[in-house]
């Protein structure tokens, strides 16, 4: 060990470059996997927040007139035997129903949700955002609950009665949807049952869809992680040719093209910046046995095995790889701390869009804004450090045949 | 006097140059041996064929009647290890250790306590003269007590057999006495043989036996042909 800290001590021009050689190609690669991480949490952040994996609708025909309860055209129904199928895909862990539309009240435009309150995932999550009063129990009935900023708009309170194609449903409490995204905003959420009667009763989705009692339009999926994109294309199978699954890739899709090139080569910039850092290790101690064949001469003059001879030199070769790993991953989770506050703005596909395009504002892109969540996780952690010692590794194998070139009478008698 | 070390008919080319020709010689336990000759006689080769640096072409060489020969690379640095210590002209101590550390490097690999190592390299550095000057690092020795930390080096390991290469050679002639005059107090120490290769009388003088190489040929006056 003496020989070692020695060595590393009193050549600092050598033991600076290879560290900082090391370094820099660890704190690339983390923090581009890092960014790049951050950006696919980002990208999943709408579904997160309202605890799916996966929404899935069918787009459908726009009704002949934009009067009373409509369906948007991207959510025609679904029906209760395709609910049921979904339900069955391996990998499904939970299915939350929901019943989208729009209302042209004579008095304004509503966009409205029937939901489950029972559910754990979907809309249903929004019962921790109530401001005022409290959120739909099961077994209410013509009851709403209103988004805060309509409310005021509109100038509605608790025990406002609001009317939806001809239905009164009086508002038992107001909620604050800004934090669970664009997926779940509407203006009125409903029970499910309230919302499927309107629409079972509504001229304009009656003329244009089959539209059944148990029917929904929005689907909010649970899947099993690994499964995710499995399920996704199970779903489009069943659904048909006019399915829309959007998962977290459909939002990353959505980012833009400098997440696309980080998504898609930030890994292969990331390893090939790794490759340079070991390339220049790989010289710095290359050259370094070169100026060093004299003390490996001595080595095996004074009766240094050749494997005590190559324990050493690989012994330095690793501790310059870790402390460069180590100062690397301390750089990676400077430059990573920077980049979680900068904040990133995710849009939100238009088929998920809560209002119609031809409305004022309608057309205006929906979008989740958040602090990109990258970090250098445990994971990365351990991909860097086992990279460099992987590299240190194969050149402390490729050491030996340099020192095979070393010939201790011929370099002692010539220096 | 039994042998401690002994060659015979040793051979050693380079391509088609024949740098020791036919080199016989006899070191007895406790004996200083001095060769002598010019330069390019082959004396810094025969010494490289003694210590297992180098393989001899033709020829046998005995250590305490173990033939080297059939040693592979791995067995002669552990035989150097075990009986060898070698001192060069040029001193070839590791820059960036400290004189302390230089005498403990051929331990480095030997299964032994740091404190038992140091104790050791200090004891030996103590022989040599310069317990003062532990934690200095070459660069701030003079070539003498290079050679002397370079010496203490060579003893290190107890061996029975030092093989020194124009060991002051790079040394003034008052320098060089102390040297030559460390070898005999060594000598009576530690009972160590010594072989000295040298192109100086003076030198020669002090050892018991002087053997005179020319042309790659040695003939040792013991007997060996």
């Amino acid at each position: 060990m003496n020989y070692l800290w020695s060595e590393l001590r009193h050549r600092p021009a050598r033991t600076l470059t290879a560290v900082l050689s090391i370094a820099l190609g660890v704190a690339l690669f983390v923090s581009l996997q890092a960014y790049a991480d951050g950006y696919r949490q980002a990208a999943r952040a709408p579904l997160v927040e309202v605890g799916a994996d996966l929404t899935a609708q069918r787009q459908g025909t726009v009704p002949d007139k934009f009067e009373g309860m409509v369906f948007p055209h991207s959510t025609a129904p679904i029906h209760r035997g395709e609910i049921d199928q979904i339900r069955q895909v391996p990998g499904v862990q939970a299915v939350a129903q929901t019943l989208f539309f729009w209302s042209f009240e004579p008095n304004g435009f509503v966009a409205g949700l029937g939901l489950d309150p029972a559910d754990t995932i979907g809309p249903g999550r929004l019962r921790a955002s109530i401001t005022v009063g409290r959120f739909l129990q099961p077994g209410d009935h013509a009851v709403a609950v209103a988004d805060t900023t309509y409310a005021q708009e509109n100038k509605l309170g608790l025990g406002s009665v609001v009317s939806l194609d001809g239905e009164s449903f009086t508002l038992v409490g107001l909620v604050d949807t800004s934090r669970a995204g664009q997926l779940a905003n509407a203006n009125l959420y409903l029970p499910l049952a309230d919302a499927r009667a309107l629409a079972n009763a509504a001229p304009q989705v009656r003329s244009v869809f089959d539209i059944r009692p148990d029917d929904a339009n929005l689907l909010f999926l649970k899947t099993d992680q690994a499964r995710v994109e499995e399920v996704a294309s199970r779903v489009k199978t069943i659904l048909g040719q006019q399915a829309i699954v959007s998962s977290g890739q459909s939002f990353a899709a959505e980012l833009g093209s400098l997440f696309a090139l980080i998504d898609r080569f930030g890994l292969l910039v990331g390893l090939i910046a790794f490759l340079f850092a070991a390339a220049l290790l790989l010289r710095g101690v290359a050259s370094g046995i070169w100026e060093r064949r004299r003390d490996v001469a001595i080595m095996r003059a004074v009766g240094w095995r050749q494997r005590n001879v190559m324990m050493q030199l690989w012994s330095e070769t690793l501790v310059l790889a870790l402390v460069g790993g180590l100062v690397g991953l301390s750089f990676a989770a400077l430059a990573t701390w920077g980049l979680s506050h900068t904040m990133v703005t995710v849009p939100v596909p238009w088929e998920l869009a809560p209002s119609p395009h031809f409305l004022p504002g309608g057309a205006a892109t929906e979008a989740v804004t958040i602090a990109l969540p990258a970090r250098v996780t445990p994971a990365l952690v351990a991909w860097a450090l086992g990279l460099s010692i992987l590299g240190a590794s194969l050149i402390g194998v490729w050491l030996p045949r340099r020192l095979a070139q070393i010939h201790p009478a011929e370099v002692l008698r010539s220096e | 006097m039994s042998d401690l070390l002994s060659a015979e008919n040793l051979k050693k080319s380079f391509g088609t140059l024949e740098a020791v020709r036919a080199a016989n010689l006899r070191i007895a336990a406790g004996e200083i041996v001095a060769v002598m000759g010019r330069s390019g006689s082959g004396k810094t080769t025969l010494l490289h064929l003694l210590a297992g640096l180098e393989r001899a072409t033709a020829g046998r060489i005995r250590y305490r009647e173990q033939d080297l020969s059939g040693l592979d690379e791995e067995a002669l640095a552990l035989w150097r290890r075990a009986n060898i210590g070698l001192v060069f002209q040029a001193f070839h101590l590791i820059p960036t250790l400290s004189a302390l550390e230089n005498v403990a490097f051929p331990l480095y690999p030997v299964r032994m306590s740091a404190r038992e190592r140091r104790v050791r390299a200090e004891a030996c550095l103590g022989q040599v003269g310069l317990g003062e000057r532990a934690q200095h690092r070459p660069s701030r020795l003079s070539g003498g007590e290079q050679q002397r930390v370079a010496i203490a080096r060579a003893l290190v390991n107890n061996p029975s057999l030092i093989l020194a290469d124009e060991p002051t050679g790079n040394l003034d002639s008052t320098t060089g006495n102390e040297i030559l005059a460390l070898f005999q107090k060594l000598r009576a120490e530690t009972g160590a043989a010594f072989l000295m290769i040298t192109h100086d009388d003076k030198v020669a003088a002090t050892a018991d036996r002087v053997l005179r190489m020319a042309d790659g040929i040695l003939a040792d006056g013991k007997g060996i042909a």
